[in-house]
């Protein structure tokens, strides 16, 4: 805390001289020598000056851009990855935008913006329940207009209104293999983000890869958020904005002292969908904290529905996200190690914790299972999380999903095991979250006793539903099968014009926040992500 | 270098080892440790000679080869744990010799371990269900810690009451996609009774040329009624009504699988069952049958569908 409020302070005085030059001349992108004098006559260095600055090169960020760029600002996008896309570029693509859209309208699906509203208000409905109404209602009467927006913007959509709701359709994969991330099974997103991306670039948006926000910067006296810090490399680069910071981070999922915030169960064993790719690090959120910045909506973040959390869809490799299957022609393949054991029928396996015990019907998918997962593992030490799940099974199981259990399907390298009997077996098990060795005996009499239920027909313990297959024929396997964690549901408190909102319910002037860094409207994915960066972008371009 | 009246005095090195030996090892494996030597007076102790000597007095002659980066000369020793268990004991001696014309002292290192029997485990699999009072079979496999081989060693299985229901031998190889795994066949009478029956797996082993820790296992079975009639199930594709082989079929405990027709013919006993159709790509389907007589069942199954969870969630 005291090292914060140390950094707050020095940039405080830093900036107390900025105050006289605010509202600095042009739009236009000055080099790295511009430096700008204040009357006291010290100098204060900016690298770099645009009119809107945006951390985060993802949906929300490029969608933000875009905006920004049409409404005649200069833009500059700071991202700290290697390549754009965020997320975004990794995702499945499936865009939700209603409320009459040319699509919706050409698959004679009749959609307001009323109705949207009305759906995302239900109080009979987790997701909508604990909805800002406000922030719903922008996201209601801009839903169908953001659709065509992308349009023009180069995004191209398969001609479909799906989902339950039939505001839902997919976008075209991105047809440049090289500029892929990850093509397999279908990575749809791709053609979201490089459409924005493409458009961003050709609007003028500037794109500086390798830069890491680090903090922001406020005028002292007026608070105003005039400029951000970014490490390149090691290398600190300070912009200015001339009008607007726009947080376009992407959430916090990946952060665990941050998601613990919310529920303190979340200890690091648990893994985000999108990683290795991008990170959910909440950048955005503590730099705008430390401002003094609200979170919002948290209620969202810890209602057991949407899709925070899920069952591993591919075991065996670090990240087995559903959707997310790693495929070794991916220019990542070398950080994502193995694509994982997929289409799982949970008859043809156990699950068990770090002791080797089972806890729960494997078979089961919805939030008892994961409050199973994430109960006490009984280390005395680690007492929160509920420790790494280990699916365990043998070759009978191999032959019948038809699995090839080797590299690079399994990650021998902490995530998958094989030994030709049990006991072997959990002495081989070995993980940087794996805080007790597993006994050869528990396993052993876990399976026996499993085995028993299946002659039995019946899981006395946890009610699996008829328990099928004995596990029993050497060689045996242990698979990493820790639930994954997804989205971002809460954020940062933001007003409709996405500006953020500090803890006396003031607007942060000059700061706004967008994507699954935003709270309020816990939407999953792409729809609100370009949406509100839409808003966020054209607030800022228009401010003074 | 000091003169005195007796001439220049030898040089004192110091011996250490690089990693802490092991404080246990398994009887007859190897310990591969690291040996620094050095001189206090900064002699290069290359080529000097080190010696291993083990509790039966039997030593074993080294050479100081690799020079250390934090100076001073080491040699990769390895040493073999004794075949008996309880404390050994080994020295490392650095004889009096003459290195860089000087005279080195003579000095030596201690260290002791204590060394346990092999460890063994097993696996019990091939476990059928049997109908009451017929033979069965089931395999059972060991492995040893330090991959001894087992072939011919005697695996006894018991009943809950300690009544002995069969033995049989380790065959001579270990098992393909096994490490060292020797596997074994115990034929077994199934009770005269249905039921779910329990049994415990022993392996002592004898006359194997070092001590190994005994292990044990349970498996259960279930014995089941003698079947009577045949249900024939034959299981086409709900959409094109083509017939689907390699499903497993399920009544009850008897089960079948589907030849390319479609058909399973399983033979059960009379009573009601859940009858059950399993292949990975198929939807599972499930439904109860009550059987009197010989019959005959048409079962239409899906493909399975493959869940996008985006689709699912985007929506509750
Ligand atoms: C596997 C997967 C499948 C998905 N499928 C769908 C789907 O089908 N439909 C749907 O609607 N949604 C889907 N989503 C969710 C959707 O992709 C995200 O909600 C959306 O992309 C979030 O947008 P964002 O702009 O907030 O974050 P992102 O798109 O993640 O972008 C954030 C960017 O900020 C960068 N960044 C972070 N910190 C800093 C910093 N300090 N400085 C500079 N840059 C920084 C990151 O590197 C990243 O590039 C999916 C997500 C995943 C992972
Ligand atoms: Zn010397
Ligand atoms: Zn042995």
């Amino acid at each position: 805390m005291s090292k914060d409020s140390k950094k707050r302070s020095i940039s405080r005085r830093d900036f107390v001289r900025q105050g006289a030059t605010a509202g600095l001349s042009g739009a236009a992108v000055v080099g790295l020598a511009a430096r700008e004098t204040d009357e006291g006559g010290s100098q204060e260095q900016w690298d770099l000056t645009a009119d809107v600055v945006i951390a985060g090169a993802g949906t929300s960020g490029l969608s933000a851009a875009i905006e920004a760029g049409d409404l005649g600002a200069s833009v500059i996008i700071v991202e700290a990855n290697y390549d754009c896309g965020g997320h975004g570029i990794v995702s499945g693509g499936r865009v939700n935008l209603g409320g009459g859209t040319s699509r919706q309208r050409r698959q004679g699906v009749e959609d307001s913006a009323d109705a949207v509203f009305e759906y995302w208000t239900r109080p009979n409905n987790l997701q909508s329940r604990y909805t800002d109404r406000d922030l719903t209602r922008v996201y209601a009467d801009l839903s169908a207009e953001t659709f065509e927006w992308m349009v023009e913007n180069g995004v191209e959509f398969l001609d479909e209104a799906i989902g339950p709701d039939r505001r839902n359709g997919r976008t075209v994969q991105w047809p440049v293999y090289e500029e892929l991330i990850t093509s397999y099974p279908t990575r749809l997103g791709s053609g979201l983000v490089r459409a924005l991306e493409k458009s961003a670039r050709a609007k003028g948006t500037e794109i500086l890869l390798l830069h890491r926000m680090t903090d922001l910067v406020q005028e002292a006296d007026s608070k105003r958020v005039i400029g951000l810090v970014t490490d390149n490399e090691g290398r600190m680069v300070r912009i200015r904005a001339n009008k607007g910071v726009i947080l376009a981070t992407g959430g916090h999922t990946s952060n665990v002292a941050f998601r613990r915030m919310f529920d303190p169960r979340l200890t690091e064993e648990y893994q985000t969908a999108g990683e290795p790719y991008s990170e959910q690090t909440a950048d955005g959120e503590v730099a705008a904290m430390k401002l003094g910045a609200a979170l919002w909506g948290t209620a969202s973040q810890t209602m057991e529905a949407g899709n925070w959390i899920s069952k591993t869809a591919h075991i065996g490799c670090q990240w087995g996200y559903s959707s997310l299957w790693w495929q070794p022609d991916s220019p990542i393949f070398d950080k994502a190690r193995a694509s994982g054991l997929s289409n799982v029928d949970w008859q043809n396996v156990i699950l068990v914790k770090q002791t080797g015990r089972r806890f729960h019907d494997e078979t089961d998918a919805g939030h008892d299972f994961f409050a199973a997962c994430l109960s006490y593992s009984g280390d005395p030490i680690k007492k929160n999380g509920g420790g790494p799940i280990w699916a365990i099974f043998d070759a009978d199981a191999v032959r019948r999903q038809e699995w090839d259990p080797t590299p690079p399907n399994v990650d021998p390298a902490g995530y998958f095991f094989g030994a030709d009997t049990l006991t072997e077996l959990a002495g081989r098990i070995y993980n940087p979250n794996q805080t007790q060795r597993m006994q050869g005996g528990v396993l052993e009499q876990t399976l026996a006793r499993y085995n028993t239920f299946v002659d039995q027909g019946v899981d006395a313990d946890f009610g699996k539903p008829s328990p099928r297959y004995k596990i029993q024929t050497p060689p045996f396997y242990a698979a990493w099968s820790t639930p994954i964690l997804h989205d971002s549901l809460c954020g940062l408190r933001v007003d409709t014009r996405c500006r953020v909102i500090d803890l006396e319910e003031e607007v942060i002037e000059g700061l706004y926040c967008v994507g699954e860094a935003m709270g309020g409207f816990p939407q999953h994915g792409l729809g609100r992500c370009a949406l509100f960066g839409r808003v966020a972008g054209a607030y800022a371009a228009r401010s003074a | 270098m000091r003169g005195g009246v007796d001439g220049p005095r030898p040089h004192r090195p110091t011996i250490e080892l690089l990693e802490s030996f092991p404080t246990e090892a398994q009887v007859g494996t190897t310990i591969d440790f690291t040996v620094r030597v050095s001189c206090h007076e900064g002699c290069d102790l290359g080529g000097g000679v080190l010696e291993v000597v083990d509790a039966d007095g039997t030593v074993q002659t080294s050479q100081l080869s690799r020079a250390d980066v934090e100076g001073g000369v080491v040699a990769d020793l390895s040493v073999k744990a004794p075949p008996r268990t309880g404390a050994a004991k080994w020295a490392i001696g650095f004889p009096e010799q003459e290195i860089g014309g000087c005279v080195h002292e003579e000095g030596s290192l201690a260290f002791t371990c204590e060394v346990l029997p092999h460890t063994t485990s097993m696996a019990i699999w091939g476990v059928p269900t049997p109908m009451k009072g017929s033979r069965f079979t089931v395999n059972v496999g060991i492995k040893c810690s330090a991959l001894c081989p087992l072939g011919g060693q005697l695996v006894e299985i018991w009943d809950g009451e300690g009544v002995k229901l069969g033995e049989g031998r380790l065959g001579d190889e270990p098992r393909p996609d096994t490490v060292g795994l020797y596997e074994g066949e115990v034929t077994l009478t199934a009770p005269d009774r249905t039921g779910v029956f329990s049994a415990s797996v022993g392996f002592s082993p004898d006359e194997l040329d070092l001590p190994h820790v005994d292990t044990a296992g349970d498996f259960t079975f279930r014995c089941v009624e003698l079947p009577e009639h045949t249900v024939t199930v034959r299981v086409v594709h709900e959409e094109i009504d083509a017939p689907l082989g390699d499903i497993e079929v399920r009544l009850g405990p008897y089960q079948a699988m589907t030849d390319s027709e479609g058909v399973a013919g399983v033979a059960v006993a009379k009573g009601t069952y859940e009858l059950s159709l399993w292949r990975i790509d198929i939807e599972p389907v499930s439904m109860r049958v009550k059987v009197t007589g010989d019959t005959e069942i048409d079962v239409a199954a899906a493909p399975r569908r493959i869940v996008d969870e985006d689709e699912e969630r985007m929506w509750m």
